[in-house]
């Protein structure tokens, strides 16, 4: 989005810049803007319209391994939150809540959110999906993906990358569905790592 | 907090504080902090009181793509490093890759996010096998899981969260499990990682509570207190020196701090401590220092010349020729302490020699998370233990003891 409702104070040979919108003005090197709309810090690094964007730092990380429970799965293509708890591992804007990472209040962003995990033959050939809910509801397309087990190869790794607007009050658990039938699965191992990007 | 100068432009505020802001602000406006050991730019995220802090990037990547050769590795259940896979450099920024691990060279304590994918190509009995990440060649706490089928390819990532500090390295690791069909010739139980790809993103860096340079020449100048035995003791010279610039450091001596060296026939214990109060606030909370110690090591707790750090009540009070703790600190499932007893230094029960280190005098350094002890006041006490017979110097030497937050 370009620059609008743009505000200057000039300091010496450099600018100190708000307004709304990713920058795409021409600008001092070396001015800084921020967009309030985003509250993302950019500076100038040409003297025309090339401004860099700064990292603000929220992240969350919630893990367990070796879980041996299995979920019951009742039917075919649906969507089963994992009830594992997590452990929290390093949180900044973040809390752990029994399976699910929680974003605190004031945090809003933009996130990328990592999840990986190991899922574990039960009773059965099977396929699955696992993905990320966000308030329980279920995992939107791009972040899920699949993985199958059987009686002999009974582990698989199912990971998937994407990111996700968030904003405060934000529940995010690993959820689970079996798309070729109705079998158990284990979800042996999880990682679910969030950090923020804008 | 203070707010020391504001100026306004259009809607939002920039503001120069004295630590760290809580101030209620517009949204988007700037805080700029400097103090003795921090310098940090902060954002407010919601036109409250909440601020982010703003970080400059850092990252690094290996990589190997397309390898056909098969390896063995048949101890099961027992995690191996990846050292002998050759990786090429990606993207690097404040890392480095040598002897195919990734290696933060940046300067400062920082927290970042590593991911490692790789794909295994199983043989005729194919196995189930783990992959994670080995920070400092310590096994992996995360991991995850797979089973190829015979000779066809697996995908499995692994990612974790790490506090790093210069020259922390990381490394692929692998254990295998089960076997499908029984046992068979080594050569059917092979495998091969095919590709490999490894990368570290820097997400959060610390500010610096306290920190002992020990360039005044004195331990009471910052509140150490000093408990010294007969012979080896704790003094504060030149004879070693972490610090850039700097010309002092801590460390245990029988000749009045000429040199790092001790009496090996001479059993002694000394201690030099000081309180800290842990802050409660958002994020972890680390210690870190510089150390070397040769010493002498062997399998038991107390066995036999070592350093050793101890975390306990501020009731305690050391004594010479006594140990305050033979116990490493109850660990929480990311392998940080707990409770009083011995801290860092974990795979060699908290002892710092060369069954940690190395039989070398080499600098390292140790990063300890303090977050399980917030809100509290906790007494550390940095020691020294040596039996009646053989060692080697240098012994304890410490140097740029740091208390860092995120």
């Amino acid at each position: 989005m370009a620059t609008t409702n743009l505000n200057t104070k000039t300091i010496g040979d450099v600018n100190l810049q708000s307004g709304n919108g990713s920058p795409d003005h021409v600008a001092l090197k070396g001015s800084l803007y921020t967009d309030i709309d985003t509250s993302t810090l950019y500076q100038n690094v040409d003297g025309n319209t090339s401004w860099i964007s700064y990292n603000s730092v929220s992240y969350g990380e919630g893990f367990y391994q070796d879980n041996t429970s299995p979920l019951t799965v009742s039917s075919q293509n649906t969507w089963y939150l994992v009830p594992n708890n997590l452990t929290g591992g390093s949180l900044s804007g973040f809390t752990t809540t029994n399976n699910s990472l929680v974003l605190n209040s004031g945090y809003d962003g933009l996130y990328n959110i990592t999840m990986s995990v190991t899922i574990q033959n039960s009773n059965g050939l099977g396929s699955f999906d696992c993905g990320v809910s966000k308030n329980d509801t279920v995992p939107q397309q791009g972040s899920y993906n699949t993985g199958t087990v059987d009686g002999t190869f009974i582990y698989d790794n199912i990971s998937v990358n994407f990111d996700d607007n968030l904003v405060g009050g934000d529940t995010l658990k690993i959820a689970v569905r079996n798309i070729t039938g109705a079998s158990n699965i284990i979800i042996r191992s999880a990682q679910l790592i969030i950090y923020k990007i804008g | 907090m203070s707010v020391l100068n504001e100026i306004t432009v259009g809607e939002i505020n920039y503001y120069y504080v004295d630590n760290k802001p809580e101030h209620t602000a517009p949204k988007g406006s700037i805080s700029i902090l400097s103090h003795n050991f921090s310098e940090r730019i902060y954002i407010n995220n919601n036109g409250g009181n909440v601020w982010l802090k703003l970080i400059s990037s850092s990252y690094g990547s290996m990589f190997v793509s397309d390898r056909l050769i098969q390896r063995e590795e048949d101890i099961q259940n027992t995690w191996v490093s990846l050292a002998n896979i050759p990786l090429t450099s990606g993207s690097l920024k404040n890392f480095i890759v040598t002897d195919n691990q990734l290696i933060y060279n940046g300067i400062s304590t920082s927290k970042c996010i590593t991911k490692m994918s790789s794909t295994i190509q199983g043989s005729t009995r194919s196995k189930s096998f783990e992959i994670g990440i080995a920070k400092n060649l310590i096994a992996p706490i995360k991991y995850n899981t797979s089973f190829p089928n015979s000779n066809t390819f697996q995908k499995i990532e692994s990612i974790q969260m790490d506090n790093i500090i210069q020259n922390d390295n990381f490394i692929g690791a692998m254990r295998w499990l089960s076997i499908s069909q029984g046992g068979g010739p080594s050569s059917q139980r092979s495998y091969a990682i095919r590709n490999m790809n490894i990368k570290c993103v820097k997400i959060d860096e610390s500010s610096i509570l306290f920190f002992e340079d020990w360039e005044t020449g004195s331990f009471s100048s910052h509140n150490w207190v000093v408990v010294n035995d007969s012979t080896n003791i704790w003094t504060i010279g030149t004879s070693e020196n972490f610090t850039s610039g700097g010309n002092f450091s801590s460390y245990i001596s029988n000749d009045g701090g000429t040199s790092a060296s001790y009496e090996i026939t001479t059993p002694n214990i000394s201690h030099f401590y000081r309180d800290f109060e842990i802050p409660e606030i958002d994020g972890d909370i680390l210690l870190t220092f510089s150390w070397k110690c040769w010493a002498e090591n062997d399998t038991g707790a107390e066995q036999y010349d070592y350093g050793s750090v101890v975390i306990t009540d501020t009731t305690v009070t050391p004594i010479s020729g006594t140990e305050v703790s033979i116990s490493l600190s109850t660990l929480d499932p990311n392998l940080d302490p707990t409770n009083n007893g011995r801290i860092g230094a974990i795979t060699n029960l908290g002892k710092f020699n060369e069954g940690y280190g190395g039989p070398d005098s080499n600098w390292r350094k140790e990063t300890i998370n303090l977050k399980n002890y917030k809100g509290t006041t906790k007494r550390l006490v940095f020691s020294w233990v040596n039996d009646t017979s053989v060692g080697n110097n240098p012994p304890f030497v410490i140097d740029d003891i740091k208390i860092e937050f995120y």
